[in-house]
């Protein structure tokens, strides 16, 4: 008995050893972004490089967030995000829901195609939707790339909030029904206020596929005032500022940021949201 | 009935206005005269005798689709790996496994763009963290080696950030699975006998097999997609190295302005791709019983 246990217990310590250096691993990166953030170019550039944070300056973050260039990018891109994450919500909410409850021919055929969408190469979508939305007047406008926005995250929002439906007991649809609730007032005064923390996941999804969003974004919008800040970053760290690796990481955290608070806040939503649909079959 | 269609009609407009027309647009357009050119002056489709077909022969596809096979085969395999890896030593863990888990999760949320600069930074020849870390540990005699510039390393470098950002999707839906498996059968097959390792393969892996399969398309189709990791890290070189489908026909099309070109790039990607599914298919029957 007490070597099963020894025995255990080295295994444990193997198994913390080995996960701790994996966590190493994978945080990595993101430490040394944050602490690249707040190092001037001069100590950046040094070799040996300096692997403990420093906090002298903030000089990065007074340059990147008083740069007007930054903040219209910025912007764009928080209008961009929150206009797709309204419509792919009320768009998935009611297909989620008809989806869920409803029979009806041609029904398993759209469900396929939700599931099989992501075999279409975004960059033929794009290579369309230039032609296309230059004569809807949709290029350089937030509605046009929010609309491709929307149709990239549309099949898997569908396809969570439908799963999440099925979740909730049919019985509650019949009783209201019997009480004399029309079937668009069942749906929003009984099944919508249980499928909130469904939504929740979706836009938080939603927003994270546009916040992250950089093809449809450098084709669509081509004016200055337009860009979103994937494509305004790439713009600027690839190009001109190429060495400029203090700004780099200050604005790869700026970046980060909302989205990494987004997450961490919501993450418990987020799991149960992504993993709902396919665990529970 | 009636009821059910008009709640799905939204939905069915916006993606067939903005997924489905634009791809049959694509797929009519790879057989037609298709250029900026084209397009500024209005004309629409005319047949060009397989033209863009052509085109794309000669420069290269077949060395663009074995850099995406090498890609995605090596992206996903690494990340199931890990993933695997992560999630049975989390599911280990009474404690502490909600904070681990979403210390895990992290590098998951951090933006494309962002996760190609910071690796750039990383892999950065003179200053660059990895160089002075390898040739601390004695792995590589040139402190300054080129990682990203260099033909030979230079897909590993797209693959280590891509599956830097990605394993994190494989670890949440693989633990999602093994934290569902009946512990009755684990218990069981324990109390039979089974070692760990026979538990996992024998009980685990089966009850696991939907969600694995369902993740594993599901990764080997963004690693398909994946355009800007790769666009921003090495633009598809050095000597086209890095040049896999996507970021091959986003070339041919916005770069050469020759979007008929680009478009049947993306016509031989579904066709690859809906053949791999159909393979896979017929030996899991995953798209059987929705």
């Amino acid at each position: 008995m007490g070597m099963v246990t020894r025995k255990k217990r080295s295994t444990k310590i193997l198994l913390w050893v080995f996960i701790a250096f994996l966590l190493v691993a994978f945080l990595f990166p993101i430490y040394w972004m944050f602490i690249g953030s707040l190092k001037d170019n001069s100590v950046l550039m040094k070799t040996p490089p300096q692997l403990y944070p420093t906090f002298q300056t903030v000089e990065n973050y007074k340059t990147v967030l008083t740069n007007a260039k930054y903040l219209r990018y910025i912007l764009n891109s928080l209008i961009v995000a929150t206009g797709t994450v309204v419509i792919d919500l009320v768009l998935a909410t009611l297909a989620g829901y008809s989806l869920s409850r409803y029979r009806y021919p041609g029904r398993k055929a759209i469900m396929i195609l939700l599931l099989s969408a992501q075999i279409f190469p975004v960059v033929v979508i794009i290579i369309s939707l230039y032609t296309f939305f230059r004569k809807l007047n949709l290029m350089n406008s937030y509605l046009g790339l929010m609309l491709a926005d929307v149709a990239m995250s549309l099949p898997l929002s569908v396809w969570m909030l439908m799963s999440f439906v099925d979740s909730v007991p049919k019985s509650l649809d019949e009783a209201a029904h019997i009480d004399g609730c029309s079937r668009y007032m069942t749906l929003q005064l009984i099944v919508m206020p249980l499928m909130k923390p469904g939504m929740l996941a979706v836009g938080i999804y939603a927003f994270l596929q546009s916040w992250d969003d950089y093809m449809l974004g450098l084709v669509i919008m081509t004016k200055t005032t337009m860009k979103t800040l994937p494509v305004g970053i790439a713009e600027t760290f690839m190009g001109e500022f190429g060495f400029d690796y203090a700004g780099m990481m200050t604005i790869s955290v700026v970046a980060s940021l909302p989205v990494l608070l987004l997450f961490l806040v919501f993450q418990k939503y987020m799991v149960a949201g992504l993993t709902g649909g396919a665990v529970k079959e | 009935m009636l009821f059910g269609y008009s709640l799905l009609l939204p939905t069915f407009v916006v993606f067939a206005l903005v997924v489905l027309y634009p791809i049959i647009h694509g797929v009519v357009m790879s057989f037609s005269d298709y250029t900026y050119i084209t397009v500024a002056k209005g004309k629409g489709f005319s047949w060009n005798n397989f033209e863009n077909y052509k085109t794309i022969f000669q420069n290269g596809l077949f060395k663009q689709l074995g850099t995406t096979l090498a890609f995605t085969i090596l992206t996903v395999s690494f990340e199931l790996v890990l993933g695997m890896a992560i999630a049975l030593m989390l599911e280990n863990f009474n404690s502490g496994s909600g904070l681990l888990r979403s210390l895990f999760l992290m590098p998951w949320t951090i933006p494309s763009i962002v996760t190609a600069l910071l690796w750039s930074w990383l892999f950065q020849a003179q200053f660059g963290v990895v160089n002075f870390f390898l040739s601390r540990l004695g792995l590589i005699s040139n402190a300054n080696m080129e990682w990203i510039q260099n033909p030979k390393t230079a897909l590993m470098t797209v693959i280590v950030a891509n599956v830097w950002r990605q394993t994190p999707y494989m670890l949440i839906m693989l633990l999602a699975a093994l934290q569902n498996v009946r512990t009755d059968l684990i218990e069981a097959a324990t109390i039979d006998g089974a070692s760990g390792v026979a538990v996992f393969w024998n009980v685990k892996i089966p009850a696991i097999k939907p969600v694995l399969g369902t993740t594993l398309i599901t990764c080997v189709m963004s690693s398909f997609q994946q355009f800007t990791i790769i666009y921003n890290m090495t633009n598809g070189g050095p000597v086209d190295k890095t040049t896999t489908l996507s970021i091959g026909a986003y070339k041919q099309a916005f770069t050469n302005m020759n979007l008929g070109a680009g478009a049947s790039i993306g016509v031989v990607w579904m066709v690859i791709l809906v053949v791999g599914i159909s393979i896979f298919n017929a030996k899991t029957k995953r798209f059987d019983n929705i």
